[in-house]
């Protein structure tokens, strides 16, 4: 199983949830009233976050990108996309079709919008690509040959 | 379910619990029953008081991100925090326990002893 994640979309805000959900649960108790409420929201939220690290490498170990459902959209195929749903945590992978290869393109938490992040995310790959195609020189500016 | 939610059915339940033994005492004209729904209120008042408080533990035995304890691997900040969201935690549903608790748990214990009298009263005024 190879799985690649892609680090601008998918690790660091895994990696910033993961921070975040750990920050609110153990600061839930920063005022009195209230706390036992925002410790058990934070406490699922931490836990459901764990379960979703635990999961992907439990996946990444042993395969099984076939068993994760596949992601429903309203104006893209996402015949090769599958993803991951823990509590309010999601990823999304885009998966070889011989399932033993995947790129995780998405993590978010919900509400999910998967065909805006989707878009940005395609927007922002081909301003990479454009960033690295040489610029084409306006015709009344090229030289006699 | 949170703590908040057992207790308030548990409240309702209660009071429910010990109105109705009454009314049961004088829907069958026997008073001496009028005080068993009391002692219903009284022992949903316990069962909650124990079991519906969350606890601590989780919050006390939390795994840093990285997997580590706190208490190993943890700076001091986050010991702190971890202490106090723990003590106002316990504070916080001591509160919320007083708040659904005090006026069932009184009213049943009123009613697990005075029932049957309350309802020879009702009993004979309505006659």
């Amino acid at each position: 199983m190879k799985l690649a994640l892609d680090p601008a979309s998918f690790t660091a805000p895994l990696d910033a949830a993961t921070h975040e959900a750990y920050r609110d649960y153990i600061g839930s108790g920063a005022v009195v009233g209230g706390a036992q409420e925002r410790s058990r929201v934070a406490a699922r939220a931490y836990d459901n976050i764990r379960a979703f690290d635990a999961r992907l490498e439990g996946i990444l170990r042993d395969g099984g990108f076939d068993a994760l459902p596949r992601l429903v959209g309203a104006s893209i195929d996402f015949h090769y996309f599958r993803h991951l749903t823990i509590g309010p945590w999601r990823g999304v992978f885009i998966v070889h079709p011989d399932m033993d290869t995947a790129i995780g393109v998405i993590f978010s938490k919900e509400p999910h919008d998967m065909s805006q992040r989707l878009d940005e995310l395609a927007a922002s790959a081909m301003r990479d690509v454009a960033s690295t195609v040489p610029a084409e020189t306006p015709p009344g500016d090229r030289p006699c040959p | 379910m949170s703590q908040t939610s057992i207790l308030a059915i548990v409240t309702i339940a209660g009071f429910l619990a010990s109105l109705g033994g009454v009314w049961l005492a004088w829907l069958w004209g026997d008073p001496s029953i009028g005080h068993r729904g009391g002692a219903i209120g009284v022992a949903l008042s316990f069962a909650a008081l124990f079991a519906a408080r969350d606890t601590t533990t989780g919050l006390l035995e939390v795994r840093r991100p990285d997997g580590n304890s706190v208490w190993t691997h943890g700076d001091d900040t986050e010991k702190f925090a971890v202490l106090r969201s723990a003590i106002a935690v316990m504070i916080d549903g001591s509160a919320i326990e007083k708040r659904y608790l005090t006026w069932v748990s009184v009213v049943s214990t009123l009613v697990a002893g005075f029932g049957d009298l309350v309802a020879a009263w009702i009993i004979r005024v309505t006659d």
